[in-house]
This record gives C-alpha cells, sequence and structure tokens, in this order.
C-alpha cells in the first residue's frame, strides 16, 4: 500500500483559466460583473433597464448563461450591444473555460463594461471563479427576507446586492430591514441598492454607480 | 441536489485517473478531500456524484473521505481567532466586522491510498 500526497486544489484548472480571464480583463480595463440570482428574480429587465439608462454613455456587452434557449439574448440584442449566449444544456453554472470561450467572439476592445448573467441559481455559480472584477447578487422582494441566511456564500462572495421588485413590497411579506440586516450579517461590507426594474425606481443610483466605477476605475 | 458537486467530483476523478497512469498496476483504495464549510459542496451530494460516476469503472472500489473544515477567522483588531458560527463575520471580542478568513474555503484533493 502507498501514500500517495496531492495536495491540490479540486478547482485548481477553472482557477488557473479564470485568472487567464482576469488579465484579459485588467488589460483591456473592462469592468465585469458576474450576476448571481434565482431564477425569476427580473435578472434581464435589470439589464435591460440598466442597458437604456447608459446608452450612449458607456460601452456594454452582455454574455447570457442560460440552460436551455437563447430568449435572454434576443432581448439583449435588441438594445444593439454585443451579445453571446452560453447555453449550458443542464449544467446549473457558468465556470471559466465558457467564459474564455465567449470572449473570443466579443469585440474586447471596444468593451468599458461586461455583465456575464450567471444561470439562474444561487447555490452553484458562487463556487466558480470565472475571472470577473466582481459578483453582484441580485434578489427580489417576493424572494423573502431571510434569502441572504438562506444562501450565504453567494451573499458573501458578492461585493453588491441589488433588491429588485420593490415595486411589489405593498404585496408581499417582505421587511426591508431585515433584509438589510441579514445581507449586512453575511458580509458586512456589501454595498446595497433597492429598485425596481419595472418602474425604473431607484435604478439610477445603480447605473451611477456603475458609471463612477467605470470613470475612476 | 445541486449538481455543480458533478463537476467537482469529475475534476477529483481526473486528478486520481492521472495519478493512477504514472502508478502501473496499482488500484486506488481510497481519495482524501478537505472540503471548508464556506464552499457551496454538500458533501453527501459529493460522495454521491463521485459513487454515480466511478460505477463500473476501475475506481468503482475507490471510497471518497470527505473532511469539513469549519470557518475560523482572525480579527485584525485585537487578532482574536475564531469560529463563525451561523455566517455572522463579526469578531466575538471586540465586534469588529474587520476579519480575515483563515479556514473554510478549502476545495482541496490531499491524497490517495493506492495498493497493488
Amino acid at each position: 500500500m502507498s501514500i500517495i500526497t496531492i495536495e491540490k486544489k479540486i478547482l485548481e484548472k477553472n482557477e488557473d483559466l479564470a485568472k487567464l480571464n482576469r488579465e484579459i480583463f485588467h488589460q483591456k480595463n473592462i469592468l465585469t460583473l458576474d450576476l448571481l440570482s434565482s431564477p425569476g428574480s427580473g435578472k434581464t429587465t435589470l439589464l435591460e433597464k440598466t442597458l437604456e439608462i447608459l446608452k450612449g454613455k458607456i460601452h456594454p456587452a452582455v454574455i447570457e448563461g442560460d440552460v436551455q434557449t437563447d430568449h435572454d439574448a434576443q432581448r439583449i440584442a435588441e438594445h444593439q450591444i454585443p451579445v453571446v449566449q452560453i447555453i449550458t444544456r443542464g449544467g446549473c453554472h457558468l465556470d471559466a473555460r465558457l467564459i474564455q470561450d465567449a470572449l473570443n467572439k466579443l469585440p474586447l476592445d471596444e468593451i468599458q463594461l461586461l455583465f456575464i448573467e450567471n444561470v439562474g441559481n444561487l447555490v452553484c455559480p458562487a463556487e466558480f471563479d470565472l475571472g470577473e472584477t466582481e459578483k453582484v447578487v441580485i434578489l427580489s422582494a417576493t424572494e423573502g427576507d431571510d434569502k441572504p441566511l438562506k444562501y450565504p456564500l453567494a451573499f458573501h462572495k458578492a461585493t453588491t446586492c441589488i433588491l429588485n421588485k420593490t415595486d411589489l413590497l405593498p404585496y408581499v411579506e417582505f421587511s426591508v430591514d431585515t433584509f438589510r440586516k441579514n445581507a449586512l450579517k453575511i458580509n458586512p461590507a456589501l454595498t446595497l441598492f433597492e429598485c425596481s426594474a419595472k418602474t425604473g425606481d431607484g435604478i439610477e443610483a445603480w447605473t451611477d454607480w456603475l458609471t463612477h466605477k467605470i470613470k475612476n476605475g | 441536489m445541486p449538481v455543480h458537486e458533478m463537476s467537482i467530483a469529475q475534476q477529483i476523478i481526473m486528478t486520481v485517473e492521472k495519478i493512477l497512469r504514472e502508478h502501473p498496476g496499482e488500484t486506488c483504495k481510497s481519495v482524501h478531500v478537505k472540503i471548508g464549510e464556506l464552499t457551496a459542496v454538500v458533501p453527501e451530494s459529493l460522495t454521491f456524484a463521485y459513487q454515480a460516476l466511478t460505477e463500473d469503472t476501475p475506481l468503482a472500489s475507490s471510497s471518497l473521505c470527505i473532511e469539513s473544515l469549519p470557518i475560523l477567522a482572525k480579527c485584525r483588531s485585537c487578532d482574536t481567532v475564531f469560529g463563525i458560527r451561523d455566517f455572522e463575520f463579526l469578531c466575538p471580542n471586540c465586534s469588529s466586522h474587520e476579519i480575515d478568513i483563515q479556514q473554510g474555503e478549502e476545495l482541496h484533493i490531499e491524497k490517495l491510498e493506492l495498493v497493488s
């Protein structure tokens, strides 16, 4: 019998590729945000509203990750910006290799801001580094104010959190104070935004933050 | 079950198969991994994924031994080292949020036990 000592990271290959992606983003000066949420949080609508406001001010691009269909990419393409659809065919998360392949299809020299809309899932995508600058977690008012406690890793790894569908707050059992308390317990450094992508209420705080981040590095 | 444990099990198996190619004539008895509690990996799901993916392969008789590592942090203000419970990232001594994670983010393959 022999013992072979290995001591290496299980996801080493993904981390190596994520590092290469990160170098590209750094060289090209692209702010890359990995958007994480449950299915149905309103990510694509939020993204569309964000693109409308940033139009003419910033050059964005989008990588869409979905288990099936290119519906979301079609919605984004209507905004006349570069978009690549990744269909994972059952895969529950994007990984660094999928992003590397998608980057080959984007005009990287013309992009300042890249949104990666991850597969709707708050568990698996939190574990995979894509090389992004930051992870942004989105939840909607219909999902419950205890969501950060149920999916701590996503909230711990994100730098920013957006509470969407605030227009529905009068109709659902959701305490914004409890949500804030729960989110900041998991991650005291989290930047929080509250908005309704549908009505546009509160969304400019988010787009101003994005613009400021791009202009000031 | 969250299927990313499948991807993780696949990565473990690829590493083990590579080492077995370097040790012809030997078979793998056990694979030892360390999984931090600040990862999205459920040990039971990973065990299930490993068993499912190794069925009817030379690794079918090997076992996956998982050591779970609790989350430990060190306070930057008062140097207290403490365990994080219920994902409360706060120093129990001075209530500072300025802490560094020292353990709990591991997703490591440690060693293999081979037999001739």
